[in-house]
């Protein structure tokens, strides 16, 4: 008996010295790490997972003087830029006086397909003064240019492409900038996850109305916002792959009609939106108001889904699912999708009553070869939980007829 | 280079610039970006507009010319009477008047075309036997010209209007040519060239559509105010033969709008900024009037 309380004691010591040495650890990496941004950037939640380095053309589209002429213009490219984008560049990037801000800190962020199926991500900010000295800033952007494969590996997330420029360094403006550009090296993380949720309940909203509008296929402004880039990364982490690649999108760069996109994010209120937006072509979204009817219902399950997998801290898991989703994003495919994934997480705490309510997932038709997939995984998930239901019954059972032997041998030893 | 003859078509209004249908509510063309207001105030004239365009290289002075030209008519100038139709296109003449008057020189004009400003006038001499022309001016970027030019359909609108043109005034930097640079040599001939595959009828054909060529910042080199086709011949070769060759009406203008500049420079700006001392406008009617002459 001695020598059981003297283990005892001694496995106490041992747990209460591992607890205070992670403490210890725990302090030590808090005090070490950079302090997570707050809602400054578009910074992901989740910690990155396995990279990949992906080489992109890259080009520099600003007003400098040089030996072939002056003026905004594409100054400066990687080798293998393509025609098609050259002129998407030259036609949609923001030229003089063209950032939502005059702050000398003032940042833009654009997303847009060439059509030869190429997608530019532009970074905008000022870069000192217009040379021809006519007031106002120049205004510097840095392109990359990624071809179909390159933006797959981001997830076709631009803000995600938008973040691996900013970690190269490569969009702040150099003081001599050459005509030749080497291929530019971005890291692809996979499994990232969701970004930080700020702003007040009605951005939530908003941002929730812009992911239903874009599903939707309509064209969409989102104004009276705390931060454009984090908004639309926000947008864009509801929406599934083959929803992304159709959003072309701005932030924080004016509204022009030539640059032809269907999402744009500004901070500006609402009244001042309306006027440079100007006609119907948008449907404007105030994230400082509650928002009305505007969000279609149609996708309505998909981003129920969507955010309570980011409230509850699945972000990861939502990023694999919405890169899964590439071809088909039609609302009841997306539903299906919805509906197994949220019983597949389900079916581990499951109990016997819920079992047979998730079973129902699959029963109905799978709209496409991934909610086929994932009826299968639901399956196998159901499958597992009935055996440890059973095994779990089982051992109660066998308890309980233990427990019963154990107390009638007990009266009878009495008796 | 005809314009269309505005009516309204079942549903919408159609485009001045590019003839796309737009919503008669539209403030601008949905497929080009034109200012719809144009269409509006056309409707009403029952005439035929004629657009002159004025085309440049970037920097070279297309606002600031406009500007002036459009206060000369508006003043008046060489018997011209010039009425303005609608606020709008008292814009582009105002930013250049006020911002001189303060010694500055206008903001660059941006890219994106929905910030460009059209002004639309009704000119005739004021002899009063003349009749009124309707003329519609568009103040482009520099920068979405040439990429037109280099890349053409990159910027419809500047194609399109110059196919919409009557007229067009090209304005060349004197200066720099002056100063040995190929650059406006090169942007000229790139333009005729442009206009030409354009415009050209048939192979062989030359283009009957007026060009005023506008030597700018003449007063950098005054000896081109003399003898302005000299002066293409000698420091703008390659466009002088290209217009020689390939269009029948083209005629040579110097032109300066500045009397007198400073140079300022401080610690904080780190280059020298031009400070326009006083106006002394010299030879910016002139173009005009020759393409008004040969319509």
């Amino acid at each position: 008996m001695g020598d059981l309380s003297a283990l005892t004691a001694a496995r106490q010591a041992l747990r209460d010295g591992l607890a205070k040495a992670e403490a210890a650890l725990e302090a030590a990496a808090a005090a070490t790490s950079p302090p997570r941004p707050a809602c400054s950037d578009a910074a992901p939640i989740d910690p990155p997972g396995p990279a990949t380095v992906v080489e992109v053309e890259q080009a520099v589209f600003t007003s400098i003087r040089s030996p072939m002429g002056s003026g905004y213009r594409i100054v400066a490219a990687s080798g293998g830029l393509p025609s098609e984008a050259r002129r998407q560049i030259t036609l949609r990037c923001p030229s003089h006086g063209n950032l939502c801000s005059s702050a000398a800190e003032a940042a833009g962020f654009m997303s847009f397909a060439a059509e030869t199926g190429v997608r530019c991500v532009a970074l905008s900010c000022f870069a000192g003064r217009e040379h021809t000295a006519r007031g106002g800033e120049r205004v510097h952007t840095h392109v990359a240019i990624l071809t179909e494969e390159a933006f797959a590996l981001f997830g076709c997330h631009a803000a995600a492409v938008a973040e691996a420029i900013r970690r190269s360094g490569a969009e702040r403006p150099a003081a001599t900038t050459p005509e030749r550009l080497p291929r530019l090296k971005l890291i692809a993380t996979e499994g990232r996850g969701g970004h930080e949720s700020c702003g007040a309940a009605t951005e939530r909203e908003a941002i929730r109305a812009a992911a239903g509008l874009l599903l939707a296929g309509q064209a969409t402004a989102l104004c009276g916002i705390e931060n454009a880039a984090n908004a639309a990364a926000r947008v864009l982490d509801l929406l599934p792959a083959a929803a992304r690649l159709r959003v072309e999108l701005s932030c924080g760069v004016k509204f022009a009609p030539q640059r032809r996109l269907n999402f744009v994010c500004v901070e500006q209120p609402r009244e001042e939106a309306a006027r440079t937006l100007g006609g119907p072509a948008m449907t404007l979204l105030d994230g400082s108001r509650p928002q009305s009817s505007a969000e279609p219902a149609s996708h309505d399950e998909w981003l129920r889904f969507a955010e309570r997998s980011k409230r509850e801290g699945r972000q990861s898991a939502l990023e694999t699912l919405c890169r899964r989703i590439t071809e088909h994003d039609a609302a009841e495919v997306l539903s299906q999708i919805a509906a197994v994934s949220e019983a597949i997480h389900r079916a581990p705490t499951a109990d016997r009553a819920a079992l047979e309510e998730l079973a129902a997932a699959t029963r109905t038709a799978a709209r496409g070869a991934l909610a086929r997939e994932l009826q299968e995984s639901l399956r196998r998930a159901l499958a597992r939980r009935d055996g440890e239901l059973t095994r779990a019954e089982q051992a109660a059972l066998a308890a309980a007829a233990a427990d019963k032997a154990a107390n009638d041998s007990q009266s009878r030893a009495s008796a | 280079m005809s314009t269309s003859i505005v009516n309204k078509t079942a549903g919408g209004v159609p485009c001045l610039i590019c003839d796309a249908v737009n919503s008669p509510k539209a403030m601008a063309c949905q497929e080009c970006t034109a200012p719809m207001q144009f269409v509006h105030d056309l409707m009403a004239q029952e005439r035929e507009p004629r657009i002159v365009t004025v085309m440049g290289d970037s920097n070279v002075g297309k606002t600031i010319y406009l500007g002036f030209l459009l206060d000369m008519l508006s003043q008046r100038a060489n018997d011209y009477e010039a009425v303005p139709k609608g606020a709008y296109s008292v814009d582009l003449q105002h930013t250049v008047i006020s911002h001189m008057a303060y010694r500055m020189f206008p903001p660059k004009t941006p890219v994106e075309s929905n910030e460009w400003r059209w002004s639309y006038y009704q000119v005739r001499r004021a002899e009063g036997t003349s009749p009124w022309v309707d003329l519609i001016m568009p103040d482009m970027a520099g920068e979405a010209i040439a990429a037109e030019v280099a890349s053409p359909s990159t910027f419809r609108i500047v194609r399109n209007l110059l196919q919409k043109s009557a007229g067009a005034l090209l304005l060349i930097d004197a200066a720099m040519a002056s100063n040995g640079s190929p650059q406006p040599d090169f942007f000229g001939l790139k333009m005729l060239s442009y206009l030409e595959s354009m415009l050209a009828p048939k192979r062989d054909a030359q283009i009957d559509t007026p060009v005023a060529v506008v030597l700018c910042k003449a007063d950098y080199c005054p000896e081109c105010f003399d003898q302005p086709r000299r002066f293409v011949e000698a420091n703008l070769n390659r466009m002088s033969n290209m217009a020689r060759s390939r269009f029948a009406r083209v005629e040579y203008f110097a032109s300066s709008v500045v009397g007198s500049l400073a140079y300022a420079t401080s610690e904080e700006d780190g280059f020298v900024r031009p400070i326009p001392l006083h106006v002394s406008l010299r030879g910016v009617l002139e173009p005009f009037e020759w393409v008004i002459s040969q319509l």
